[in-house]
């Protein structure tokens, strides 16, 4: 179980590092502010 | 006497019957299996202790059943159901020739595995707690052990109704019992069983069911709890590392940042900011404050790439409201907000803004700042929390282990003393 654990930490400290480097923010990917591909013409009006 | 390691049989002299003792020079005490008498064997004159005419009962492990513990082979000997009160336990007598006596108690679905202790332990019966070996045990309960029935042979003189004060200590998985009569103190030291290892041995197919957390049983997690909290610390430290690295890396960047002022002639106007430049993949922070009073704003924000149209939208609502009441001044809301955008590839960019606010919708001053490849703390206390998660779950139910457990002492610990609150 403590294996499971390590690994499950080691998960985490991994994803904490790829997301800091690639400017994720756990908070706003769960709320779902980043609209994709959605197109925007407003600032051509 | 025979010798060491051979049965001896001898006839009843209450009923006749074949009695057979198997601890032969050691055992000063047998119980007929026909007629239940107990009977002296310390010499060959086999006295009566007691004449009885009661049937054997049948128990989990009958006499002769053999099974490996702990490396030892072990034969059941001897049995007797003791009691307290209405509360009952089975105490099995092993023998081996080579390594002598222990018990096997079996207590509400709970195994022990007990060695008689050679050794005075001071205050044991009286202390709340003793130390034996290094280790400290803590009174669990005090009673009277009475003797309700017995059958098999003994190395001591056993009979029904026999009565001891007893008293046992607890350090799990270790349990320290005491039994006091006028003549001695026996004091024993028990190992907890699972009940799995105890059918296993005696290949027994049926055992009682478990209830109850029984006063030495192991909580989950002993001996590694410790050790997960250790593992937990270790990440924990990796994490703040990859952080500190994180925030030393960062740009920390101002992209663009102005002052606005809109009114009723914007209501449903959508703003634009000249466009900027994002050099790198990264995150992008929004601030955005506004001196607003007894009113609120509500900025519906969108980042759009000027090459792709990709557009992240994101809203951002303020609020302030303040007076006075019969308590005083109140004030409630903020007139500051911040919003991170998660991983915008770089490139040129505008932020569009539709702004809206309260029915008057008069002049409203709001200033917004943009930065990217901010630092956000967010993710690693996330990282944190979700670390400790496991621990903290265990933690919890170690204590309700031992909740549980306290519950049936009348010598509860005051963490677990949750009853007299």
């Amino acid at each position: 179980m403590l294996r499971i654990f390590a690994i499950y930490c080691t998960v985490l400290v991994i994803l904490l590092a790829v997301a800091n480097r690639n400017g994720y923010v756990f908070t706003s990917m769960l709320t779902g502010s980043q609209k994709a591909d959605k197109a925007a013409n407003h600032y051509h009006k | 006497m025979g010798s060491k390691g051979k049965p001896q049989t001898f006839a009843c002299p209450a009923c006749g019957g074949t009695v057979t003792i198997k601890a032969v020079g050691i055992t000063t005490s047998a119980i007929c299996m026909y007629c239940s008498s107990v009977i002296d064997v310390a010499n060959e004159n086999y006295q009566i202790i007691k004449k009885a005419n009661e049937k054997m009962r049948k128990t989990l492990l009958e006499l002769g059943v053999r099974g490996r513990l702990f490396g030892v082979d072990w034969e059941v000997i001897g049995y007797t159901d003791k009691k307290d009160g209405s509360y009952h336990w089975d105490e099995y007598l092993l023998y081996n020739p080579y390594y002598g006596f222990r018990f096997l108690v079996q207590n509400q679905g709970h195994w022990n595995f007990i060695k008689v202790l050679k050794k005075d332990i001071p205050d044991i019966g009286d202390a709340n707690e003793v130390w034996v070996n290094g280790k400290k045990y803590q009174l669990f309960l005090k009673g009277e052990a009475v003797v309700d029935y017995v059958k098999g042979e003994f190395h001591w003189r056993v009979k029904k109704g026999e009565r001891v004060d007893a008293a046992d200590y607890v350090a799990p998985p270790s349990l320290l019992s005491m039994e006091k009569n006028a003549e001695e103190i026996i004091v024993s030291l028990g190992e907890y069983l699972k009940p799995q290892e105890v059918a296993s041995t005696f290949k027994l197919k049926e055992m009682p069911d478990r209830t109850g957390v029984a006063s030495n049983q192991p909580a989950p997690y002993q001996g590694a709890f410790l050790k997960l909290w250790i593992v937990a610390g270790v990440f924990i430290a990796f994490a703040t590392m990859v952080q500190n690295m994180t925030v030393k890396a960062s740009d920390n960047a101002d992209v663009y940042s102005s002052q606005f002022q809109v009114d009723s002639t914007d209501r449903d106007k959508t703003l634009s900011t000249p466009s900027f430049f994002i050099p790198k993949k990264n995150n992008v922070l929004i601030q955005s404050g506004s001196n607003l009073d007894n009113d609120w704003l509500e900025l519906h924000l969108s980042l759009v790439n000027e090459e792709t149209n990709k557009e992240y939208a994101i809203v951002q609502a303020m609020e302030y409201y303040h007076g006075q009441d019969i308590d005083g001044p109140w004030a409630e809301g903020k007139q500051y907000t911040e919003t991170y955008i998660s991983s915008v590839p770089s490139g040129n960019y505008r932020l569009l803004i539709d702004a809206d606010s309260g029915t008057s919708f008069r002049g409203i001053n709001f200033a917004l700042r943009i930065m990217r490849d901010v630092p956000s703390g967010l993710n690693y206390w996330i990282t944190v929390l979700m670390i400790l998660v496991y621990p903290g779950l265990v933690m919890l139910r170690r204590w309700s282990f031992e909740n549980k457990r306290w519950s049936e002492s009348d010598y509860t610990p005051a963490i677990y003393n949750l009853r007299n609150e």
